[in-house]
């Protein structure tokens, strides 16, 4: 559990949720690879702060700013899912493919 | 113990990621999302992030994926009702296994559930506040504001439809 695994595996997380916002064509699984994108960014960066020490009494930035990720991350799920709601009345569709911007 | 607790937590988040990305249908990739959460809950447990794990799970799975579920069954796509009427004794006996495990520490160790610091010492979550509402009290605020905002356009945007 050193630092290059734990960065490792928030790149793979990160790297899924790339290859899931290019393959699929549903809107809402989109959004949810964007949600993997940016927890695999906050497991690199808490991979990054436990690197300088034990997380149980000390706070480094690194911890302090996941919470604001996780802002970041529910402010972007609720206006999408919004946008998605909105997009489904007019279009009566989900998939990317099927949508005509006309 | 904790590295047990990682490797574990991560080949989790990962074949539930696989999952998200590769299931058929978005109900459930939503399903997965569960499960992805409760790896990354385990790699930030295990990490020594204990605050962080639980606000994982209170945040993403108890408002985010909550909101996706509803998403999804709001535009009618479901599960077959033969794929659930199969899943559901799993599903009964893995809630039942996480609410025994959760009552686990309170019946043996009451007060050894958390990681205490030496006297005088500030803990986690004390840390964690005094830092939130100390140096970064501008960004705390500032979130608070995106947060009310971003409530306020939701409501506009799916207000005003036609003009889309």
């Amino acid at each position: 559990m050193n630092l290059n695994s734990v960065l490792v595996l928030g790149a793979l997380i990160s790297t899924i949720g790339i290859l899931g916002i290019l393959l699929r064509k549903n809107l809402v699984i989109m959004l949810m690879s964007l949600e993997l994108i940016v927890l695999g960014g906050a497991v690199g960066l808490l991979g990054g702060a436990r690197s300088h020490g034990a997380l149980a009494h000390a706070v480094p930035d690194g911890a302090l700013f996941i919470p604001f990720i996780f802002l970041i991350a529910a402010a972007d799920a609720c206006i999408g899912l919004t946008l998605i709601m909105t997009l489904f009345k007019t279009q009566k569709t989900l998939w990317v493919d099927e949508m005509d911007n006309s | 113990m904790s590295e047990v607790l990682f490797w574990l937590s991560s080949v989790v988040a990962v074949v539930s990621a696989l999952g998200i990305v590769f299931s058929p249908q978005a109900a459930q990739s939503a399903f997965w999302m569960f499960a992805e959460l409760l790896g990354i809950s385990g790699i930030m447990a295990a990490l020594g992030a204990y605050l962080l794990s639980l606000v994982t799970l209170l945040v993403y799975a108890g408002a985010i994926l909550v909101l996706f579920i509803f998403v999804i069954m709001f535009m009618g796509q479901r599960l077959p009702i033969k794929q659930i009427g199969g899943l559901r004794l799993a599903g009964a006996l893995l809630a039942a296994a996480f609410v025994v495990v959760l009552l686990l520490p309170l019946i043996f160790s009451p007060t050894h559930m958390f990681p205490s610091s030496a006297a005088g010492a500030l803990t986690h979550t004390e840390l964690y506040g005094s830092e939130l509402f100390g140096r970064y009290q501008l960004l705390t605020q500032m979130g608070a504001w995106v947060l009310l905002w971003v409530g306020v356009g939701a409501f506009n945007i799916n207000g005003r439809r036609d003009e889309i």
